[in-house]
């Protein structure tokens, strides 16, 4: 579905080029959650970011559904973009809009018809259970609520992909379960395929399919996560310890919920 | 003790009317030209929309050498275009001609401020949807910076309220120009008092509506 050829991204100043992301090729099926994990300054959301072209990479080719997005002309990959969805650890919503501002913005941008609008946002308010906040403002609104307004505004136009960018980070624990449940539930029902961004196990340990660390501008290794796999770098090892430790204590949450119950 | 003042009502309203007059053209003309001129500014920058090295240092240039002139040597400098322009280069009208000359870069440049306070991360998140340049510019960098612009727009009233008064130079009339006229050249310190006054008053009120305009359009905050 989403296949990065040998992209790369390279800040230049006067004096100093900075390589955030070295030669790198990966390829995300269709329907998938992937992850992207590594300290910051990884380089993992350059190149989330080159994705959507938001980042023009330096060299290699995005191809997206059998189009390489990056031969594009910019009329042809704002057409592309609708498809795309993507959400930020800082919601970027628009503060002077309402919460339908917000997702009518989206479907303005796609040229949905206004008669088309009213409904789509109102369908898409009920998914995310915000229907009661439709006239807010975002100032009005908590951190998960302003998330989720967020999805909102990405999914009403159907894409299918969704890139997240530490789309937890700025949020609570609790806050951060609700929307990773969410997020897993929005891959599971309407089948949108996921790419995120983080630096929290347990983000990556909820949702992920596969996982890709990243290190000083290059992907280490690839981890699919069900096949119990042997990592080599000092995060993934982190990843698989956490995992086995969360999955325990998992076990041990259920047989003591049995016994209450007994 | 108002003797002069009295005397001179009739010069006074007409004062007021041609001070008006002249910020509202000069105005007109900041809004019209200047917020593209500014938004513009604002697109070309480097790692802006759309980068444009030459047109923005041009630009900017531009921007920078209008606004480099006092006033009332621009007046000067400006007499054969106010002639081709106006067909004239005395009254309020023609001295509504430097008057915009002088707006549009003055409003320009305080718009492109006011859409840097747009957090990058708005702007990208439209990128990120698709949106074309348009719907970029009307409904998230203008409306975004909406309550900065309106004080733009505030700040940019009440100096040119103040520039009109050098318009006299040219027989443009206007409030101040009637302060120096009579209150100053005459020695009626009574009438230049007065004028002063009425100077004051106007500047508040527009600062007054200018701030509770720009509180109730910002939405950022509770």
């Amino acid at each position: 579905m989403i296949t990065l050829k040998n992209i790369s991204k390279v800040y230049k100043t006067k004096s100093t080029q900075f390589e955030a992301v070295q030669p790198t090729s990966i390829t995300i099926q269709q329907g998938e959650i992937f992850g992207i994990i590594g300290f910051s300054g990884a380089g993992k959301s350059t190149l989330l970011r080159m994705i959507n072209l938001i980042e023009p990479p330096t060299s290699g080719e995005v191809w997206f559904d059998e189009v390489e997005l990056t031969d594009l002309k910019l009329k042809q990959l704002q057409q592309k973009r609708h498809e795309i969805g993507m959400i930020f650890q800082h919601f970027n919503l628009l503060l002077n809009k309402t919460v339908y501002g917000n997702i009518e913005f989206a479907l303005k941008a796609a040229g949905v018809p206004k008669s088309e609008r009213a409904e789509r946002i109102h369908h898409i308010l009920k998914v995310v259970e915000l229907s009661d906040k439709v006239h807010h403002y975002p100032a009005q609104l908590s951190g998960g609520q302003k998330q989720r307004v967020a999805i909102a505004r990405a999914l009403v136009l159907n894409p299918k992909v969704l890139l997240c960018d530490e789309p937890t980070s700025a949020l609570d624990p609790q806050t951060t379960e609700n929307i990773l449940e969410f997020l897993k539930s929005i891959n599971e029902k309407l089948g949108v395929t996921l790419v995120i961004v983080t630096h929290e196990m347990e983000v990556v340990n909820t949702l992920c399919h596969r996982v890709a660390v990243m290190e000083k501008g290059a992907i280490q290794e690839e981890l699919t996560l069900a096949q119990s796999p042997t990592a080599t770098t000092s995060i993934g090892k982190l990843l698989i310890e956490y995992r086995e430790k969360e999955n325990r204590h998992k076990q041990y949450d259920i047989r003591l919920g049995g016994v209450i119950h007994v | 003790m108002f003797d002069n003042i009295i005397m001179l009502l009739p010069e006074i309203k007409e004062s007021i009317a041609q001070t008006f007059m002249m910020v509202a053209i000069s105005l007109s003309a900041a809004v019209l030209f200047g917020t593209s001129l500014g938004v513009y500014v604002f697109l070309t920058e480097k790692g802006s929309i759309r980068p444009n090295a030459v047109a923005n240092r041009f630009l900017n240039y531009t921007i920078n050498l209008v606004r480099s002139f006092p006033f009332i040597i621009l007046l000067v400098v400006l007499i054969p275009f106010t002639r081709l322009v106006a067909g004239t280069t005395v009254g309020p009208l023609a001295a509504s001609v430097p008057l915009s000359i002088a707006a549009i870069p003055y409003f320009a440049r305080l718009v492109e401020q006011a859409l840097k306070e747009v957090p990058h991360g708005t702007i990208e998140a439209a990128i990120a949807l698709g949106a074309p340049k348009r719907y970029i510019i009307k409904e998230v960098l203008l409306n975004e910076a909406r309550s900065g612009i309106i004080l733009a727009l505030t700040v940019t009233t009440i100096s040119f309220i103040s520039y009109s008064a050098m318009a006299g130079m040219v027989g443009g009339g206007g409030i101040g120009d009637l302060a120096i006229r009579y209150g100053y050249y005459r020695f009626q310190t009574d009438v230049m008092i007065f004028m002063v006054l009425l100077l004051v008053i106007i500047v508040q009120v527009v600062q007054f509506i200018g701030n509770l305009l720009a509180k109730k359009l910002d939405r950022r905050h509770i």
